[in-house]
């Protein structure tokens, strides 16, 4: 069963150029967009490498079972929908989304792990940007070099409501 | 010597649970709260007592016994003396804090204590119609004056009364560090996961909850995790533990197939939340009056689900009795015959049962909507999914090696692995099979 959830991820895949690459940037990925606003019901967790949802892995699992979207090679896992599925996706729901997707799967895994905890940490009610910084420190101490860079993004995200 | 002067509760899992009057006098004091007394009156599984009818136990017992058995887990780490939390200060700094093990074995036994208070009446059904968070909730119910002064005078440390709560809600954020604290109430192998799997197949009557608890907690320590980072975390000797951490993940697939994921159990999940669908859909259409509830509350939450004082007044009490009082004074048809079946268990029949391939299913229900009047069918029949059972392992329904999130490391002499890597019986535990869709009709219609 295809559900509306499983629609979307598809059609994110469909405009992130029909290929995600790595699991870690798919759960990152789907978190942000869905503190961009867009309706992925799935329930995030924070884990080691941020916010994580146990629901979109089996998700994402479902449609490679499907045969729907192909999961190649290992270290990183390549996510492709398979070419005679593929123009039957509709992407309408995420259409004004698309120079985001495109954009944020441009980054690299480790950026969107530090925006997508960003967005964890806000949402737990922490709003001081110093705070968060350190919370980023603590609980990131191997990518404290990435921090400002996924700080200049994460602000432009907030600026541009797109 | 003199005795100490403990609190005790008898307990069928791990015959006595006590806290000791002074060193724990912040969990009896919470235990004492309004807000912690409301989980004698929240059932820890739903509606598992419509198939087993012992399976009454609620969410009260399972947080005393988390925090009973994290208390216990923590003492056989062989953590060091100190043990230091780098914490937000004033000002937004970082500060390295120091506690003793007294101290962590009693913030571990208030979090786990408090882990679960924000879960409302009849869990998922209930989060799904009205929006609330559980998890949100334990946060807020933990920032009340009620919880909050309790943590904040604790008598015997001066670092917890300033810092347990903040260290609390970052445990249960997930944000906190050292990680391997967290590990030990949320993760592939947690204290909450070993309480709830003991005491549901306990108190459901079934013995498919077997490990070697006692030999596990020897076999567990804090080692550094080479392939994230260097972090450190929760370990298992490979050698002695591998065996008791098999049971215990052959523990939950049984759980899981013959508790969680019963038919019937489901089946019924599945009215109540029809129930709050039907009642919804009613009160969009200014069908039903304020009359058709019994107090303002559960209106209130209904508006607002961050309605924090609205939601402790529910319980599962207070939506049994409206379930109750819509079935004697509905004038809608639909509504009240979902109540009647809810009180009076008359399940459903589950027509069919299909792994992965939702494509028989499809086909019956297009078979089902050309006998069941239009106005009904959302009622009448529905299907189920095993992504809806709020109990998942991914190292039963996932993919061969779940996600890095989620693994339980076994540690050998040179190396560590994760578990599905090493034991077959765990890598054959994972199959499609479990991955299952059910629909389920009216038994007018079958």
């Amino acid at each position: 069963m295809i559900s509306e959830n499983m629609t979307k991820i598809l059609a994110l895949v469909k405009l992130a150029n029909n290929k995600v690459e790595g699991r870690t940037k798919f759960q990152k990925l789907v978190y942000i967009l869905k503190n961009k606003g867009v309706n992925f019901k799935h329930k995030f967790n924070y884990h080691y490498f941020g916010p994580y949802s146990a629901d979109l892995q089996l998700e994402i699992e479902e449609l490679v079972d499907q045969g729907i979207l192909i999961e190649k090679s290992f270290n990183p896992y390549i996510y492709q929908i398979k070419e005679e599925w593929l123009k039957n996706i509709n992407t309408d729901m995420l259409k004004n989304k698309k120079t985001l997707i495109e954009y944020l799967n441009s980054r690299d895994y480790q950026e969107l792990e530090l925006i997508a905890t960003i967005y964890y940490l806000v949402n737990t009610s922490i709003k001081d940007e110093k705070i968060i910084r350190n919370k980023l420190n603590i609980l990131k101490p191997n990518l404290t070099h990435k921090i400002d860079s996924a700080f200049k993004i994460y602000n432009n995200l907030q600026k541009n409501k797109a | 010597m003199s005795k100490k002067d403990t609190k005790v509760f008898r307990d069928p899992i791990y015959n006595l649970i006590s806290f000791d009057k002074n060193d724990e006098e912040p969990i009896i004091n919470i235990i004492s709260t309004p807000e912690f007394q409301r989980l004698r009156r929240i059932r820890q599984l739903g509606f598992s007592n419509y198939t087993f009818p012992t399976a009454v136990h609620d969410r009260f017992s399972h947080s005393l016994g988390v925090a009973f058995i994290i208390g216990e887990l923590a003492d056989n780490l062989g953590i060091g003396d100190q043990i230091e939390i780098p914490t937000i200060v004033e000002k937004g700094e970082i500060q390295n804090i120091k506690i003793d093990k007294n101290e962590l074995r009693l913030l571990l036994k208030l979090t786990g204590l408090l882990h679960d208070i924000g879960h409302g009446p009849f869990s998922h059904a209930f989060e799904k119609i009205t929006g609330v968070n559980h998890e949100e909730m334990t946060k807020k119910i933990i920032e009340t004056q009620s919880i909050s002064n309790i943590l904040s005078k604790i008598r015997y440390s001066e670092t917890l009364s300033k810092y347990s709560k903040q260290w609390i809600i970052d445990i249960l954020n997930g944000t906190f560090n050292p990680i391997w604290i967290k590990e030990l109430i949320s993760s592939q192998l947690d204290s909450d996961r070993i309480d709830y799997l003991l005491r549901d197949a306990y108190m459901c009557g079934v013995t498919y909850a077997s490990f070697d608890i006692k030999w596990l907690f020897k076999n567990i320590e804090v080692d550094t995790i080479k392939s994230e980072n260097d972090r450190e975390g929760l370990v298992i000797n490979a050698k002695k533990g591998i065996h008791a951490v098999e049971s215990f993940i052959i523990s939950r697939y049984h759980m899981y197939e013959q508790v969680y994921f019963h038919k019937t159990t489901r089946c019924f999940e599945l009215i109540v939340q029809k129930i709050f669908e039907r009642l919804l859909y009613l009160r969009k259409d200014n069908k039903i009056s304020d009359s058709y509830f019994l107090n303002s509350s559960f209106l209130d939450i209904l508006e607002d689900k961050d309605n924090l004082n609205a939601f402790l007044e529910l319980d599962d009490f207070t939506v049994f009795a409206h379930i109750k009082h819509w079935m004697n004074i509905s004038r809608d048809k639909i509504l009240k015959k979902l109540c009647n079946y809810l009180l009076n268990r008359k399940p459903y029949k589950m027509i069919k049962e299909v792994e992965l391939d939702y494509k028989d299913i499809s086909e019956l229900e297009k078979d089902m909507r050309e006998k069941i009047p239009k106005d009904k069918f959302d009622y009448y029949f529905f299907v189920d999914d095993y992504k809806n059972v709020p109990y998942k392992d991914p190292y039963l329904i996932g993919e061969k090696v779940p996600e890095k999130a989620e693994h339980i490391w076994l540690k050998f002499e040179n190396q560590q692995k994760e578990l599905a890597e090493i034991s077959p019986i765990i890598k054959s535990l994972k199959n499609k099979e479990l991955k299952k869709y059910r629909a389920y009709v009216h038994r007018d219609y079958i």
